[in-house]
Formats: structure tokens, sequence, C-alpha cells
């Protein structure tokens, strides 16, 4: 378990956070509890969770996977305003209704709002522009079966989201459309939680693990933009699974390499039945090389 | 199988010890720290596990766990009593109810 961040939280990030609170406030019509203490904790709570993300998690929510998928759970939440109409305070008891501020009550605590099937979140729905690429993706990783499995569970996941995803006739069907992006979330979301990568970025650190090294490769072969890849391996590399690295012969363009992390992470997705058919066959003779080398 | 999550629970000693308590909380919350104080007030032994001090995916797999354990999504605070039953939320009388205060 990580040490405790409350007690070397700095006065600083505090202050910040107190201070964030109370313009929300302002801005919302709301005021703060005046309950001294309990905002207190609340806002150390904020600014933990400040640190730690990167921005306002609600500190009596779990979260932290992404920030689009925490968005209706950072403060102030989506679910305040119907809180503070009814109970007088949010779910945290940091903001109050300015009726509630002068009868002296304590914020007590109260059901939860969030609907349930978004405490275990899907990802958001995938941008339409991908979708295709992605949905055949899904399409081949799913058929491809894998013997090596490290983790059975994952690989109960997918085979029942193979089967289910194979027995849906698409065409024009737009509940089958529908059912389909919901599978394809159910795996996003199970790369992202358990493996930390997207799917974009999964299939980049593959594609560099076959052998594609410069940025304007990989955006080809995934029919991604220049723009998009470049988030993409910025992503990867602030998570240090690559590195760039100028080329010598052409100063203005760069070559990727996974570090030992990155090719670590990619063998367990492998393992966990995960696997990238097309950019594995794109050249025998180089994944061939791989191999042995 | 979650034996690596749950051994970095943190054990609190106290008096009554007839119940098998297991507090899931988080570090930042208010409600979970008014929770916790009221099982000390009361004098409880139990074990603390600060979920949102897990790894992502420990904390993945604990979701996982208790979800197809209790049928329900877990909020917290969370309260397993004696392995069987669930508390989700820190409200004081159901607290009182569920422990036979």
């Amino acid at each position: 378990m990580k040490p405790l961040e409350n007690s070397k939280m700095s006065k600083k990030n505090i202050e910040a956070a107190r201070d964030f609170a109370a313009r929300a406030a302002e801005k919302q019509g709301w005021k703060l509890n005046p309950d001294f203490e309990h905002v207190s904790d609340v806002v150390e709570g904020l600014a933990t969770n400040f640190s730690r993300f990167g921005y306002y998690l609600c500190p009596c929510r779990d979260g932290g996977i992404e920030r689009r998928i925490d968005a209706d759970i950072t403060c102030p939440c989506d679910y305040a305003n119907a809180d503070i109409n009814d109970y007088g305070h949010c779910y945290c008891g940091l903001f109050v209704s300015p009726d509630f501020a002068v009868t002296g009550k304590k914020a007590e605590p109260i059901p939860e709002r969030r609907p349930i099937e978004l405490r275990a979140p899907e990802p958001a729905e995938i941008k339409t522009r991908d979708s295709k690429l992605q949905a055949e993706d899904i399409g081949r990783v799913l058929s491809n079966d894998n013997p090596e499995i490290a983790d059975s569970g994952t690989k109960a996941r997918i085979a029942t989201i193979a089967t289910k995803t194979v027995s849906i006739e698409i065409g024009g069907d737009l509940c089958g459309i529908k059912e389909l992006i919901r599978h394809i979330n159910e795996l996003e979301y199970e790369l992202k939680s358990v493996h930390r990568l997207s799917l974009n970025e999964a299939l980049c650190l593959c594609c560099i693990s076959n052998f594609i090294r410069t940025p304007g490769e990989c955006a080809k072969q995934m029919g991604l933009s220049r723009s998009r890849i470049s988030r993409i391996l910025n992503s990867l590399e602030g998570k240090k699974l690559i590195e760039r690295q100028l080329m010598l012969e052409n100063l203005r363009s760069t070559e990727l390499n996974l570090t030992e992390k990155g090719a670590d992470r990619l063998k367990k997705l492998r393992m966990c039945g995960f696997s990238f058919s097309k950019l594995d066959n794109l050249s025998p003779a180089q994944t061939a090389m791989e191999s042995t080398g | 199988m979650l034996d690596h999550i749950y051994s970095q629970a943190v054990e609190v000693d106290g008096k009554k010890q007839d119940k098998n308590l297991f507090f899931f909380s988080l570090s930042t919350c208010v409600n979970c720290k008014k929770a916790q104080r009221y099982l000390e007030e009361k004098g409880y032994a139990y074990k603390i596990l600060f979920v949102d001090q897990l790894e992502q995916s420990e904390k993945e797999q604990l979701k996982m766990k208790l979800h197809s354990k209790y049928g329900m999504r877990v909020a917290f605070p969370a309260l397993a009593i004696d392995d069987n039953r669930i508390v989700l939320g820190f409200i004081p009388p159901a607290w009182d109810e569920a422990l036979g205060e």
C-alpha cells in the first residue's frame, strides 16, 4: 500500500483546493458548509485527489481511471444540484444551500445518486471516426485463439464477448451496432483498468514491436492522423513504455523503440489472450527475426 | 485469490471482537472517517483497507469480487460483517441495526 498521502499534502495545495471550492460555490449559488472541520476534511481529500489524478475527483467516491470517465463525479459533481435541492447539501457535504447554511444542521451521509451502472463505468463511446477500424480490430483480436493464457478471467471474458459479437448480424441493424459498441467498450474497459492502456495505445505498442519505427508509419498502419498518433505516442512515452530517438540519417524524423517495460506490458497483454493478427502478419520475416532475436 | 489485496488491510484492535468486521474505506472520504470514528467509539475490533490506495488493477479485482459476492456495486464506506453481509454508506441507524447495537 502506498504511504498515506494526506499527511504530506502541502498547505499550498490545500489552499488551492479551498479556493476552488469557494469559487465553485459562489458560481453555482451555493454556500460552503459552515461546519469548518467538515469542509477542511473534504478540501484535504480534494487536494489529495488533485495531486493524484490532476483533477478534483470527489473525495467520497472511487474513480481515477480516466478524467473523462470521472467527469460526472469531478467536483462540483453532476449530482450536487439535485442533492442540494433534496437534502440541503451535496454528497460529501462540501456545498450546502443558503437555507441549509443558516439552520446550523450538520451534513449527514445521504444515498448515492450516481447511477449504479456508472460506478463501474464503461468507457465513453468511441468516436465514430475510428469506430470502424477499432471494430474490425476487436473482431480480429477476438477471433484469434491464443493458447498461452495467464489470466483465465480475462480469457473467459474475451471468449464471452467473442461469442456474443460473432452472433450479432450487423448489416444496417442499429440495435446490432449498439450491441457491438457495448461489447467493444467492455473490452476497452478491461484493457484500460487491468493493463492501463487504451485500445490505440495497445495497437501502437504492437506496431512498434513489429518494427514500425516511425510515427508516420504507425499512423498509416493504424489509419489515424499524424496529430492523433503523436498524442498517443506522448501518452506512451509518459508511461515510460516507449522511447523516442532522433534518427541519425534524418534529424527531422524520430525513431520509436519499446522500453523494457513496454515489451513486458505487451507480453502480458498477449498472455491474457489479446492478440494483434493484422499487425503481427505485416512482415513474417521480420516477426520471425524478432521472436528468435 | 485476493489474499494479496486483503493482506494490505490494517488491523485495529478493540474490545468487541465477536464479529469479523472488514471495513472498505477511502482515505480521502469524510463519511468514511466518520464511520471509522463510529467503530472506534463503539469499541469494535476491525480490519480497514483503503481502497483508493490500491493499484488500479487490484482495485478492479476487488470491486469485481465484491460485486459478485454481494450482488451489488460497492460504494464507500462499506462494512463487511462476518464475511456474509455488507452495509454500504455510513448511515448510523443502519449500522446500529446491522451490528446489533
